[in-house]
């Protein structure tokens, strides 16, 4: 309810409210289609990205094995079956660390952090981006001398990998219906958010898996860390955000063109 | 045995998370759909208090002038309102500029606490609350510049005799310096145009913050004043407001606008000093709180939520540790890989970090949508807050193990020269 500013309260008449518009006072309506809509797309999103995985995901994983042997050489590809879905995984040769080499690798990490402490914070977060990779790879090479081995050999660390990648791949749809069902999207749009995510994270899936086979066949179990803490599936749900960010701000600008897009208090 | 117990432990952090996340999600619910609760604040009152209005200030030479300016130039009545800028120990030109506006301004009465053993804003506060005889006090960051009609409304608030504490909203006028101010100024936005106004509506806790509120002086009587020690004394105030039964009234239209970090050094520092004086809040008011008999089941709950929100990140990198280990154990699952980037996720979800979801109901709430292109980067400054957070967390821990007292790290201003 908005009374005018016409209507402003005479002199000694306490309590009288002038609440003018303000986006203090700005609220959306609830349309019943919105929730049909999130869970329409969340069902078909979900079966959709599984049949489409079902199918694409193994010639994809075919490809990836190609782009990493243009690298290195690959050794003979074996094949898993993880949600129903059969694929070929890729095998990288394990590079042999030494105790010594990661006993070297530790110390000249831990130089690294201390250089970085004491440099100056106008780059912060991309500083602590760094120091945090280096305390995993200093992590990795400590524990590889201690203990002679750290995470998997290079098959089952692709099989980890290629694993994790399709799971994401099938939450996608999922995590982006829900993050997207308190906004007014359209159908169109929330239909394109988990099309666009599929997509982008499915094209990059097959690139990082045929990088990950050809770091992992270079240096073996001191990186292995890094790349799947770091720049494995973190980077997809990044991705998921960067598309939901641009459908955010499409809805933001249609919204502010219409004035009848308010409720207001 | 030992993955087992990191296992679970990676499990629990991912629960907290999830708790969190849940809480974020109603609380946008509620902003966009609910019943909006508002303020007293369009009310029309002609019979307005005495106000005073403090202003702590250490090394402020910068933005001084524009606040008291801005306080000044208030359609509060005159005759009912003091001005009390405090210089808290500045070796800058903090006092001549005081100085030169109370001469112009008879409202303006600074103190001067150059001299006295103590330091620090909530001593400075407690300083000037001995001489202060209005029912109604507003306390203003130095960097804050209230609009024309801002006292006018928060006064409104204690209409309600229910009422302790009111708190504005906190809108940052520095946005388009850099990445950072671009990326608080979302926080914020999310924090207060959905968070707080959320807390408002389901009647749980809607916090005081020391930068645009006040309180009754009444209640900081019966408190017997700030923590002298204390380096979060508006989380403090909140906590001791809830346990004595009295209530904050959130304004979300009461909009004061402040300078926000423009570089990532002074935000280190005050985000790592929020913590530090939040922890130390925590474990002074947790008990006292949880068992406060005026308050219901889920406020309690909300009570917890808000105290342990600068414990999340130090948890958070437990559970990254412990994903660590198990990796390198060969004993992380590809469901394990896919928690972990969920949980980078969730950690936008806890405290004042509005996750993307409230951030981006929050910046078209605001009419502001272009700048979500940024929500991404969010995520790239995650290593940052978690490590600067859990730096103040090992502050309080050893505040407590040494007795030692912690100073107060002044946040850095860019501003414009008086």
């Amino acid at each position: 309810m908005i009374e005018t500013k016409s209507e402003a309260p005479q002199p000694n008449n306490r309590s009288a409210a002038v609440i003018r518009p303000f986006r203090s006072h700005r609220t959306l309506e609830m349309r019943p289609g919105m929730w049909l809509s999130t869970a329409i797309v969340f069902v078909v999103g979900v079966v959709g990205t599984y049949l489409l995985l079902r199918y694409g995901w193994p010639p994809l994983m075919e490809q990836a094995n190609h782009l990493a042997n243009l690298g290195i050489a690959m050794h003979a590809p074996q094949t898993d079956t993880y949600v129903g879905i059969t694929y070929t995984v890729l095998s990288p040769g394990a590079a042999y660390v030494s105790a010594q080499a990661a006993l070297l690798i530790a110390v000249g990490s831990a130089i690294l952090l201390a250089l970085l402490s004491v440099l100056p914070n106008e780059r912060n977060p991309l500083r602590y981006w760094v120091s945090a990779n280096l305390l995993v790879l200093f992590g990795s090479a400590l524990f590889i001398y201690f203990t002679g081995r750290v995470g998997y050999d290079g098959e089952t660390f692709m099989l980890l990998v290629e694993r994790t990648s399709l799971l994401v791949i099938l939450c996608a749809p999922a995590f982006l219906s829900i993050v997207s069902m308190l906004l007014p999207f359209s159908f169109a749009e929330r239909f394109g958010m988990v099309v666009a995510v599929v997509v982008v994270d499915t094209a990059f899936s097959v690139v990082r898996v045929a990088a990950f086979a050809l770091f992992a066949s270079l240096f073996d179990g001191l990186v292995q860390a890094n790349l799947y803490l770091f720049f494995g599936p973190l980077q997809d749900v990044i991705y998921a955000i960067a598309v939901y960010s641009i459908a955010v701000v499409m809805l933001g600008r249609r919204i502010a063109k219409s004035s009848e897009a308010w409720l207001w208090l | 045995m030992v993955v087992t117990i990191l296992t679970i432990w990676v499990i629990f952090v991912i629960a907290v998370m999830l708790l969190y996340t849940t809480r974020h999600f109603i609380f946008t619910f509620s902003r966009l759909f609910h019943r909006q609760r508002v303020s007293f604040g369009d009310a029309y009152e002609d019979n307005l208090p005495h106000l005073t209005v403090l202003v702590p200030m250490h090394n402020e030479e910068l933005v001084a002038a524009d606040c008291l300016r801005a306080i000044v130039a208030s359609d509060y009545p005159a005759d009912k309102l003091h001005v009390v800028p405090i210089n808290d120990h500045s070796n800058d030109r903090t006092q001549e500029i005081l100085d030169r506006y109370a001469e112009r301004d008879p409202r303006i009465r600074p103190l001067n606490l150059s001299g006295r053993p103590t330091r620090g804003k909530s001593n400075a506060l407690n300083f000037a609350l001995e001489n202060v005889q209005s029912e109604i006090v507003l306390v203003f960051d130095a960097d804050y510049t209230p609009g024309k009609g801002l006292l006018r409304r928060l006064v409104m608030a204690f209409i309600d005799p229910e009422v302790g504490a009111v708190m504005g909203r906190v809108v940052p006028r520095n946005t388009n310096v850099s990445l950072l101010t671009r990326l608080l100024s979302m926080e914020r936005s999310g924090g207060y145009q959905v968070d707080q106004q959320a807390r408002y509506n389901l009647d749980l806790l809607p916090q005081y913050g020391g930068t645009v509120g006040g309180f009754r002086l009444a209640l900081l009587r019966q408190i017997g004043g700030f923590d002298p020690h204390g380096l979060s004394e508006d989380t403090e105030l909140t906590a001791s407001i809830y346990e004595r039964g009295w209530t904050v009234l959130y304004d979300n239209r009461a909009e004061c606008y402040e300078e926000v970090p423009d570089n990532w050094m002074s935000r280190f520092n005050q985000l790592r000093r929020w913590s530090r004086g939040h922890n130390r809040v925590m474990w002074g008011h947790l008990l006292r709180i949880a068992f406060a008999r005026n308050l219901s089941g889920v406020q309690r709950a909300d009570a917890a939520f808000l105290l342990f929100c600068y414990v999340v990140p130090p948890l958070l990198i437990s559970g990254w540790v412990a994903e660590f280990l198990l990796f390198g154990m060969g004993h992380l699952r590809p469901i394990g890989g896919l928690l972990l980037a969920f949980m980078v996720v969730l950690y936008n979800s806890f405290g004042n970090f509005a996750p993307v979801y409230e951030v981006a109901t929050a910046e078209i709430l605001d009419g502001h949508s272009t700048r979500l292109y940024l929500l991404p980067f969010l995520f790239y400054s995650f290593p940052f807050n978690s490590w600067t957070i859990t730096t103040g967390f090992i502050d309080n821990v050893g505040d407590s193990i040494m007795s030692r007292v912690a100073h107060w790290e002044k946040t850095g201003r860019a501003g414009t020269r008086a």
